[in-house]
């Protein structure tokens, strides 16, 4: 069992509270095969109605109040980029928290773009003062010193 | 500092059905569930369905797919 596997079950066990021996996992070969493996180490219950469902008519009450979308134009497959707006996409994701009664939603993320140029700007602000400091070699510890401080600081502004 | 940027919806997360998936999985109770520590069909293959995405960074994939050889997992 290689090292993804591994951790796909001690996540499965941690979220399920349940324990997953190795024999067990190596004859985990499917989605589905995990599915009826976790299954079958829980209690479950016969609980009339589809939850998907319910989710779905929630969000979509929710929605038509909170973002002026009509109720024909959300569906399921619908991309939540559609439905919230994007100037205000911040503030009405929280809002929309809110309204819903969820105390914790799927977080927003940067854009692609906006984190390559981080990762740019961390790299060249450690491999610009070795290049400078190699080229003059009396000052390069100084050189060290500056450039780990900017890619500290720009690291810094990422993760905030 | 560059929290106001972070304006796109997580792969996986981007579409009305993953939002519901998301309230099944992680809040059972407020769509009717009753309290019990017994859990439904659709909250196992809810929440497993977010392990596997967080874990194996894939979107696309239902009960028949292999983690070896279509989930590419080691």
């Amino acid at each position: 069992m290689g090292l993804d596997a591994v951790e796909l079950v001690m996540c499965v066990e941690e979220k399920f509270g349940i324990s997953i021996t190795d024999e067990e996992a190596s004859k985990t070969l499917t989605v589905g095969d995990l599915k009826r493996l976790v299954r079958a180490k829980l209690e479950v219950a016969d609980v009339a109605g589809c939850l998907t469902q319910r989710a779905f008519h929630l969000i979509r009450k929710n929605a038509t109040g909170e973002f002026g979308v009509l109720r024909r134009d959300l569906r399921p497959d619908t991309p939540l980029e559609t439905v919230v707006p994007e100037s205000t996409r911040r503030e009405s994701w929280q809002h929309f928290q809110v309204a819903l009664g969820v105390a914790q939603f799927p977080e927003l993320v940067r854009p692609h773009t906006v984190n390559l140029t981080i990762t740019a700007l961390v790299l060249s602000s450690l491999l610009v003062p070795v290049w400078y400091g190699a080229l003059h070699p009396v000052h390069f510890g100084r050189w060290m010193l500056f450039g780990a401080i900017v890619a500290s600081a720009v690291g810094w502004v990422r993760h905030g | 500092m560059t929290r106001p940027m972070k304006t796109k919806f997580k792969v996986g997360y981007d579409k009305v059905r993953d939002l519901a998936r998301f309230l099944v999985a992680q809040y059972p109770q407020l769509l009717g569930k009753p309290r019990t520590a017994k859990w439904t069909e659709e909250e196992i293959s809810c929440l497993l369905r977010e392990v596997i995405v967080e874990q194996l960074a894939v979107t696309n994939f239902d009960d028949s797919s292999r983690f070896v050889q279509d989930l590419h997992i080691d």
